[in-house]
């Protein structure tokens, strides 16, 4: 008679009973059911009774998604086309950015992308008004990573975090092995500063400088209906953020040393009308002070200020700067200070090494070292790295330029006076409600202004100005 | 036999951090233990499963078990780059002792990390000195968390402890007058999971030699069995578990990663030796000395700048660990087939380096986390 026998597993070690074999080494001959195995039997490999054993079933199917992470593989692979390849270090617009360049330029060069993140395409400013347009994190990306390596004949390496530079060997050490390169471009960002709150663990603090930062503060903020957020830090970021919250119904508290928010930008009268506005909406400003400790319990945090004041909150946002990346150009020997240091053809002190977008630290046309943490240096900066590669020896020239503040309650912008430009005197030259327009003056000429509400949209006319009188 | 120093030689007039070495003077220690007291043992550990505990406690003593854990170094550091380096040294000659090391090494880590002070004033020096031997069973819990198996142990809460029942398969370093760590789930509320260290002589515990492995066979690997064992409160390394076991991972995992360069490193030793007679063919093969050397330097520059961050409890920095671990599996891999095709027949010989390498290489690439559980697991952190 022919029987359908059946295989059981010890779920101890993975040893598996067939009872068509049986286990003669123990005196089970071939046929013996599992039904009729003795209790004092042992598994041959662990040592456990039958009651460990149970019947062998096919696991849940599971498509391994391994494609992408078989990290030293793909290395290997690349090993013998790298030491020719361009290698761009990071995933961000910059990155994206400049290897649109050099694909314009030239179709068959060999071009790898090395970045910590997934290196999906998004548009970064727009992380500040998502709440308001309605747009969940992964909708504001515009094509994948994978999709737009392809498009543009890249090969790359996502979550891969470049570890250090051997520029005197060319070599990448990554933690999936090393890799030769010819030329290589950082554009490897920034970060908004970390500061450590005396008695907090890091709950309910978010930083916010990329996608992965946002989608897991929104993970939070969106089972809230409405959320009590406070801002430390009522900069450019800081008051983006503010504005967008608060008109999609949550509080909000805004914290900075300063009295107002954007001091550093705005001249102190519009920086006053901001505060206005924000207070209009509902906004609390604590000006004048900063946060003293943080402590977190079920899930609120309570936010205790140097000025005796305690704030309770779901969330802190932190946003107090942004610090450019250097820590691995630094180990690398590369010059750093507050950025990578580049010169006017974005080379920085390594040969063969170039920098580019957030990370990076220039000399204006005033002598100051100064950062450019925007959008549209980076696609002059691409075009001319571009350009040096392709030994068209173009320069970059870093002027002032105008920067817009996404605060749909009172729009602003401003193009600010150069650095150590103090002389001068901010003088309001139009205004209307909420709208006004202030130049700034020195010796008689105007070298920056600053407008909100409906003379923003004059922003390119009063630049045109400043630019005919340089 | 030389006098192993044992906290029996503990002089109160002088300091922890005078009695144990350091830096380069550790790793010169550490090679000369390899080379005099490890070196002609390394058939019987392989071939004849010898347990190296004279060894080991010789390692201990030199201050090997300790570079890692912070409140026990000089300058309050972790110094993960020394614990890697002395094990590779080891490794180099002798993986199964690299490896009875690590699960030595990696149990002291836990117990450095534990909020318990209790287990921590009770264990935790006695370990790093290698008076006390011991393990670390947590493959099966981290492949629990990783979603490929079920946990296999249960605790019962009672007055002052807990009552453990369950058995795992193979757990390493082990022996009557061992301790190590485990992970149990409680009975009554399965999410809640609880982790502590084990006496193996306690009531109830038993140690089962059944399996027979093609090599680390001297690493004292035993089934355990518990059968209504008491664990104290005092014992508890971790309750509840999640946020604890996230502190403890990346250092777990980086661990592991000296076992594999030291046995690229020999592979590396081996190939070159060979090459002084068999070069005009070997050049023929796919990984060359050169390459392989190059592949070696570059990993240890990465190990070095993790090894500084391994306080980072984050999933993000977890994916670069996992990363480096698998690594050194796959360079590993290829390094010991390459050392055997570089040897050609001399390799096949029983004794041959060789062959040993590369059943030690396939220890590297399976000990948990294996090759195939890392990539599962970088799938589901979502960074794949
Ligand atoms: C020499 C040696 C020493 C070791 N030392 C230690 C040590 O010190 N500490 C330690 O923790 N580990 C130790 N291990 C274990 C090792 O780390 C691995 O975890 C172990 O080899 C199993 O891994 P795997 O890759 O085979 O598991 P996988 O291939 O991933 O197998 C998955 C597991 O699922 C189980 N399984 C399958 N189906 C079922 C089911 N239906 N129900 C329940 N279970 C099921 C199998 O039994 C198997 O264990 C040692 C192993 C060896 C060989
Ligand atoms: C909320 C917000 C609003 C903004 N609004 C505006 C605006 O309105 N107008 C404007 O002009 N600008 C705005 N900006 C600034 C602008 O978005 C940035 O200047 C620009 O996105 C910077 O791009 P980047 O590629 O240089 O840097 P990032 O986007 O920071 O990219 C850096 C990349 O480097 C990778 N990386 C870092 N270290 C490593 C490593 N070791 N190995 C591998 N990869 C690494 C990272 O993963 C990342 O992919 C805004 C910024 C924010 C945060």
């Amino acid at each position: 008679m022919s029987q359908a026998y059946q295989k059981y597993i010890c779920v101890i070690c993975g040893y598996i009973y067939d009872e068509e074999l049986g286990d003669p080494e123990s005196g089970l001959p071939s046929g013996t059911l599992f039904a009729d195995i003795p209790d004092e039997w042992e598994c041959p490999d662990c040592g456990v009774t039958k009651q460990d054993f149970i019947l062998l079933t096919a696991p849940e199917p599971e498509v391994a998604n391994v494609s992408k992470t078989s990290g030293f593989d793909s290395v290997l692979t690349l090993k013998h086309v790298s030491k020719d390849a361009i290698v761009v270090l990071g995933g961000g617009m910059a990155a994206w950015e400049m290897i649109s360049q050099l694909r314009k330029q030239d179709n068959d060069q060999a071009i790898i992308m090395i970045t910590h993140c997934s290196g999906d395409v998004y548009s970064k400013p727009q992380l500040s008004t998502a709440l308001n347009k309605q747009k969940e994190p992964n909708k504001l990306i515009q094509i994948s990573a994978a999709d737009q390596a392809a498009t543009l004949g890249v090969t790359l390496l996502p979550y891969t975090r470049v570890l250090a530079i051997d520029s005197d060997h060319k070599r990448l050490i990554l933690p999936t092995g090393g890799l030769q390169y010819n030329k290589l471009i950082l554009a490897l960002g920034a970060n908004q500063k970390y500061i450590p709150f005396p008695g907090s663990d890091t709950k309910g603090i978010h930083r916010i400088n990329d996608l992965e930062q946002y989608r897991s503060f929104r993970e939070h903020l969106d089972v809230l209906d409405k959320a009590h957020v406070a801002i430390l830090g009522s900069g450019l970021i800081g008051c983006e953020f503010a504005d967008d919250l608060v008109s999609a119904g949550h509080d909000v508290s805004l914290i900075d040393l300063s009295e107002t928010p954007l001091s550093h930008l705005l001249p102190t009268q519009l920086s006053g009308k901001l505060a206005e506005v924000f207070e209009s909406k509902g906004v609390q400003i604590f000006g004048g002070t900063t946060i003293s400790e943080v402590k977190s319990a079920d899930a609120k945090l309570t936010v205790g200020l140097a000025n005796g004041k305690t704030i309770k909150a779901d969330f802190l946002i932190s946003a107090v700067g942004l610090q450019p990346n250097i820590d691995l150009a630094k180990r690398s020997g590369i010059d750093t200070q507050r950025g990578i240091l580049v010169d006017d053809r974005m080379q920085t002190s390594c040969e063969d090494i170039y920098a580019i977008g957030d990370c990076t630290e220039h000399i204006d046309t005033g002598g100051n070292k100064v950062l450019l943490p925007y959008i549209k240096p980076i696609l002059k900066q691409a075009k001319v790295i571009a350009g040096q590669i392709a030994a068209d020896d173009i320069h970059y020239e870093c002027n002032t330029d105008v920067v817009v503040i996404k605060t749909p309650s009172l729009p602003l912008s401003v193009c600010p006076p150069p650095l150590k430009d103090d002389s001068g005197a901010w003088k309001l030259v139009e205004s209307q409600g909420e709208s006004m327009a202030l130049a700034y003056y020195r010796a008689g000429q105007m070298t920056g202004f600053a407008l909100s509400g409906s003379f923003t949209k004059k922003a390119n006319d009063w630049f045109q100005q400043i630019k005919l009188a340089s | 036999m030389s006098a192993p120093m044992s906290s029996m030689d503990f002089d109160s007039t002088t300091s922890i951090s005078d009695k144990f070495l350091i830096g380069d003077a550790l790793l010169e220690r550490v090679k000369k233990i390899v080379d005099e007291d490890l070196a002609p043992q390394v058939l019987a550990i392989d071939r004849e499963g010898i347990y190296p505990k004279e060894v080991m406690q010789k390692l201990g003593a030199a201050g090997a078990f300790r570079r890692h854990l912070p409140s026990l170094t000089e300058d309050g550091k972790a110094h993960f780059d020394e614990a890697m380096r002395a094990m590779a040294i080891v490794s180099r000659v002798c993986m199964n002792t690299g490896f009875t090391m690590w699960c030595q090494v990696t149990l002291a880590w836990y117990i450095e990390k534990s909020p318990n002070a209790e287990v921590r004033n009770k264990l935790l020096e006695k370990v790093a000195c290698g008076e006390v031997l011991g393990g670390t069973a947590l493959s099966n819990p981290m492949k629990h968390l990783s979603g490929i198996e079920p946990l296999k142990i249960t605790a019962t809460e009672v007055d002052n402890g807990f009552i453990i029942n369950g058995t795992l398969p193979w757990v390493s370093n082990l022996g009557e007058d061992h301790w190590f760590a485990s992970i149990a789930a409680i009975d009554t509320d399965p999410t809640r999971k609880v982790m502590f260290a084990v006496d193996c002589s306690s009531p109830g515990f038993s140690l089962r030699q059944c399996a027979e492995f093609i090599a680390l066979e001297g690493s004292q690997t035993f089934a355990c069995h518990y059968d209504n064992v008491f664990i104290p409160k005092e014992c508890l390394i971790a309750d509840p578990i999640p946020e604890y076991l996230q502190s403890i991972k990346a250092g777990f995992v980086f661990l592991q990663i000296g076992m594999g360069v030291g046995v690229i490193q020999a592979c590396s030793d081996y190939m070159h030796e060979f090459n002084q007679s068999l070069s005009h063919v070997n050049c023929y093969l796919d990984y060359q000395t050169d390459e392989l050397d190059q592949d070696i330097k570059d990993y240890i520059a990465a190990c070095d700048v993790l090894a500084t961050e391994i306080g980072d409890s984050s999933d993000r920095f977890f994916v670069d660990i996992l990363k480096l671990r698998k690594t050194i599996s796959e360079l590993s891999l290829k390094a010991g087939e390459s050392a055997m095709l570089h040897g050609g027949a001399r390799s096949y010989l029983h004794d041959s380096v060789a062959q040993r390498k590369l059943r030690e290489a396939y220890f590297v690439a399976m000990i948990s986390p294996s090759i195939k559980h890392i990539r599962k697991e970088i799938d589901r952190l979502g960074y794949c």
